[in-house]
């Protein structure tokens, strides 16, 4: 365990005692009670009771698929509860239209950026709620002056009212969102991880700016994966745990490392026996990597894949991760650094090579690089090896046939036939069609982001044997996930990255190899709590 | 993501020739229409210069050239619109005959009045159908006016059995098309208030900023309160009644209805907007340059019926610009 200092001193806004939340006559920015969501089978959100007091910024944590989006969604009026109640200071979401939200006073930024790229800066701001003057016509001139004080205000510099919005960077971008978000948040701002493409001093002017939202007596509620930053600008914070709260409480009276317990669930992870396997040997390595870069996404990034291991890397969105595996796919060209497959050095030309060379990446999103959901099982398993499925040009329908059944039959996939659209299978039937076609392309290394992402937990149990299976016929994978314990499941080793290096690798045997360990080590540098202790265990 | 994320955007380049550059860009991302002016320009200029011995470079040609594309130049500023918002409006000229033949039928009995009412109201209708069968039927607009162009083709034979119906109302022909307003002829007039409606509306009130946000990000126009069926609804609606117009105007010009009025109009409507720098994805329309893209067309047109080229020639010649058109503003879209 790391000594990690609990609360940070200084830099949180308001009083540190917790009036507000003591206070109940007061009318709360948002109130949801007894919240419950049921998605068929599943109960995404059991019984929630969320509060967040106005002049308060109210820290949302967990893991994916905890339920905090749903949460939000909910409180936006995007998605009706199957049972309980929200409150936006003092009105009640009827749920007639998504607009609802909006009118009582809630700004939100939204994950996928949700501006208009061929808009300005201005109309994006005030995008269906025009400014207009004497006639129905738009006044540009006040919108521009009204941007132009916003952004001020709020301390963003560099951005004109005028730009068109897909003229900036993404940082910009989450300024100009985070605008927009501010103006029409008159009640409550919602801020699901705002954090992820700014840089360190962005963050903190965002910090400043939710901080002076909070002072004009609003409520703020903020969702990240970086734990630290809950720390240095909430002064409440409530986990969500599969659905149910876990804990919600002042930040001033709890600490980093109960934080972190209560989103593992109490108790430390555990490594199970059945996952423990004989030590590889370490043979030859299949891929190397030495002193990768990519810009500063991925920064003198080193280590091997050696026959029938596992490999899983460790991090937060925009830390890289997703970057080295599309550079060994061959999708981003490495701007220094060495690769080599085989022994041989390995410069692939672009994904095409890469296959050839039996790479083969399982994309995040399956729906829009995994698969061609408009077509055929069959269409879909073969996209990868058309070449083979043909002779001189000619298409082989009997070997099609053959191979389609043989992976339908390997990998269990249920479907009426292969001539099924994909887009009507389930999202782990999908992403069983994704792995045939890395498997009938003769794939040696296995570039995983986020395989059982949106996968129910059966099939991701299927999904994850069957890695092994192949891994343990002597190929090599590499794993991305978000999913800790996911990820201390399957790999003999982790990569953690942050911020594009490589922090740590940790063995399966060694005490590091824990849920904890790991979540702590993914954070970012420098945010909130004194760093310290981090990297010299 | 350290100094680089929080720069300004690109600084604005100095000198006339990144002033011509910028404003190229520009044009073809569908901000100005001045490059393509300058387009327009050189092309009378080479006209002028291949045919010097004609009538090409006088007042009388352009006038007429002007006269002839208002029809065109009507229905592009409506394509904008449909194009803006991330349809497509493949009837827009199979309209005109059914209106043509509304008010050229109902003119005698009921009344200029009646008639130009129920021609508009035949576009609206049309313009309605399509709408509702895209949003409610969730059916593409492509597939859906594709099939509404044909059904208007075969309907507008039925009223006459395929005759023409002579319009002599000297007040309807006047204000539709044979008319003047001391040296300026009505039909220019008409060109020009489409421009200027057109232009205020798109950039100037909401309900334009509305059908570029639908056709540039569905979802994000939503989530910002827009009703994005009733958006894209409403553009068909104005695009059928923008044919509707179209039919009027040539029932003023011509004097009479006939089934084939327009008939070759589609592709002309489509490339003036898209040469005017509206983009076939949606979310960006300009209709100075669609009014500009349709007198650049016009004007080559003409240049070519005085070289003496045929239809075929003519049509293969619009081909070409077209596609050059399109290579064009894709590229300025990679460069991004």
């Amino acid at each position: 365990m790391l000594a990690t200092p609990p609360v940070a001193p200084g830099g949180r806004p308001g009083p540190t005692v917790s009036d507000a939340v003591t206070a109940p006559t007061e009318v709360a920015a948002l109130a949801m009670t007894g919240v419950t969501k049921v998605f068929g089978q599943a109960k995404v959100l059991d019984d929630v009771t969320f509060r967040v007091n106005p002049g308060r910024i109210h820290g949302l944590v967990g893991h994916n698929g905890a339920g905090k989006s749903t949460l939000m969604k909910i409180a936006l009026g995007a998605e009706q509860p199957t049972e309980g109640k929200v409150v936006i200071g003092g009105t009640t979401l009827e749920y007639a239209r998504p607009a609802e939200a909006r009118e009582a006073g809630v700004g939100m930024v939204l994950q996928e950026l949700s501006l208009i790229p061929t808009l300005s800066v201005a109309d994006n701001i005030f995008l269906n709620d025009e400014r207009r003057g004497r006639s129905w016509l738009i006044a540009h001139r006040t919108q521009r002056r009204e941007a132009r004080r916003l952004l001020a205000e709020l301390g963003i510099s560099g951005i004109s009212p005028r730009d068109k919005v897909g003229d900036l960077g993404i940082a910009q971008q989450q300024m100009v969102e985070i605008a927009k978000a501010f103006r029409l948040g008159t009640t409550l701002l919602i801020l699901d991880e705002p954090t992820a493409p700014l840089s360190r001093r962005e963050v903190l002017a965002l910090f400043e700016l939710i901080r002076q939202t909070a002072s004009l007596g609003r409520g703020v509620v903020f969702i990240t994966h970086h734990l630290r930053e809950v720390f240095e600008v909430c002064n409440e914070v409530t986990v969500l745990r599969e659905g149910k709260i876990t804990l919600s409480r002042p930040t001033s009276e709890t600490s980093l490392d109960e934080v972190v317990l209560a989103i593992v669930g109490g108790v430390l992870h555990k490594v199970e026996a059945e996952s423990a396997r004989p030590p590889v040997g370490r043979s030859e390595p299949l891929l190397g990597v030495r002193d990768l870069t990519v810009g500063d996404k991925l920064i003198d990034v080193s280590f091997d894949l050696h026959p029938g291991e596992i490999v899983g890397i460790a991090g937060l969105a925009g830390s890289g991760r997703t970057v080295l595996l599309k550079t060994l796919f061959g999708e981003i060209r490495p701007d220094a650094g060495a690769m080599t497959l085989r022994g041989r050095r390995y410069r692939p030309k672009g994904t095409a090579d890469a296959i050839r060379r039996g790479l083969f990446l399982i994309p995040e999103d399956r729906r829009v690089h995994g698969v061609v959901l408009m077509h055929s099982i069959e269409q879909n398993v073969i996209l990868s090896v058309l070449p083979e499925m043909s002779d001189y040009g000619w298409y082989r329908p009997s070997r099609v046939r053959r191979t389609v059944d043989d992976m339908m039959r390997a990998l269990d996939i249920k479907a009426t036939g292969p001539q099924q659209l994909v887009s009507e299978l389930s999202g782990g039937n999908q992403q069983k069609v994704v792995f045939s076609k890395a498997l009938v392309a003769d794939t040696d290394v296995l570039l995983l982001d986020e395989p059982t992402f949106g996968v129910d937990v059966h099939t991701a149990a299927e999904v994850i044997r069957l890695i092994r299976s192949e891994v343990e016929r002597g190929k090599t994978a590499l794993w991305v996930s978000s999913d800790l314990p996911e990820l201390l499941l399957v790999s003999d080793r982790v990569v953690v990255l942050a911020d594009g290096r490589i922090k740590s690798v940790v063995d399966r045997d060694d005490k590091e190899f824990t849920e904890d360990a790991m979540l702590r080590a993914i954070q970012r540098e420098g945010a909130g709590l004194p760093t310290g202790t981090e990297g010299d265990t | 993501m350290s100094a680089e994320t929080t720069l300004a955007a690109e600084p604005r380049r100095d000198g006339i020739g990144g002033w011509v550059r910028q404003q190229w860009v520009g044009a073809l991302r569908g901000e100005n229409s001045g490059i393509l002016i300058a387009a327009l320009f050189l092309t009378i200029l080479v006209f002028a210069i291949l045919l010097r011995d004609t009538a090409y470079l006088s007042v009388g040609n352009f006038v007429g050239i002007i006269r002839q594309t208002t029809v065109i130049t009507v229905m592009a500023i409506a394509t904008v619109f449909v194009i803006s918002a991330g349809e497509i409006d493949l009837s827009i000229a199979a309209v005109i005959p059914l209106s043509g033949y509304a008010v050229a039928l109902l003119l005698p009995e009921q009344g200029m009045v009646a008639g130009i009412i129920v021609a508009l109201a035949c576009g609206a209708v049309i313009g309605l159908v399509n709408g509702l069968i895209t949003v409610k039927l969730r059916v593409p607009s492509f597939v859906v006016t594709l099939g509404t162009l044909g059904l208007l083709q075969g309907l507008s034979r039925i009223p006459t059995n395929s005759l023409a119906v002579v319009v002599s109302d000297p007040t309807f022909t006047f204000w539709f098309g044979s008319g003047s307003l001391g040296p300026l002829p009505v039909l220019i007039l008409w060109s020009l208030f489409a421009t200027v409606i057109g232009y205020v509306v798109l950039a100037w009130t909401p309900w334009g900023k509305a059908v570029l946000a639908t056709g540039a990000n569905v979802n994000a126009a939503r989530f910002s309160g827009i009703r994005t069926g009733r958006v894209k609804v409403t553009v068909l609606v104005v695009s059928g009644m923008a044919g509707a117009l179209g039919g009027l105007l040539y029932v003023g010009q011509f004097h009479g209805a006939r089934f084939d009025l327009g008939s070759t109009d589609l592709l002309t409507v489509i490339a003036a907007a898209i040469i005017g720098g509206t983009v076939l994805t949606g979310g960006k329309g300009s209709v100075v340059g669609a009014a500009v893209g349709s007198l650049l067309l016009g004007a080559v047109n003409n240049g070519l019926i005085i070289l003496g080229l045929d239809v075929s020639q003519q049509l293969m010649f619009r081909g070409l610009i077209i596609i050059a058109a399109v290579i064009l503003s894709a590229r300025a879209g990679l460069r991004r």
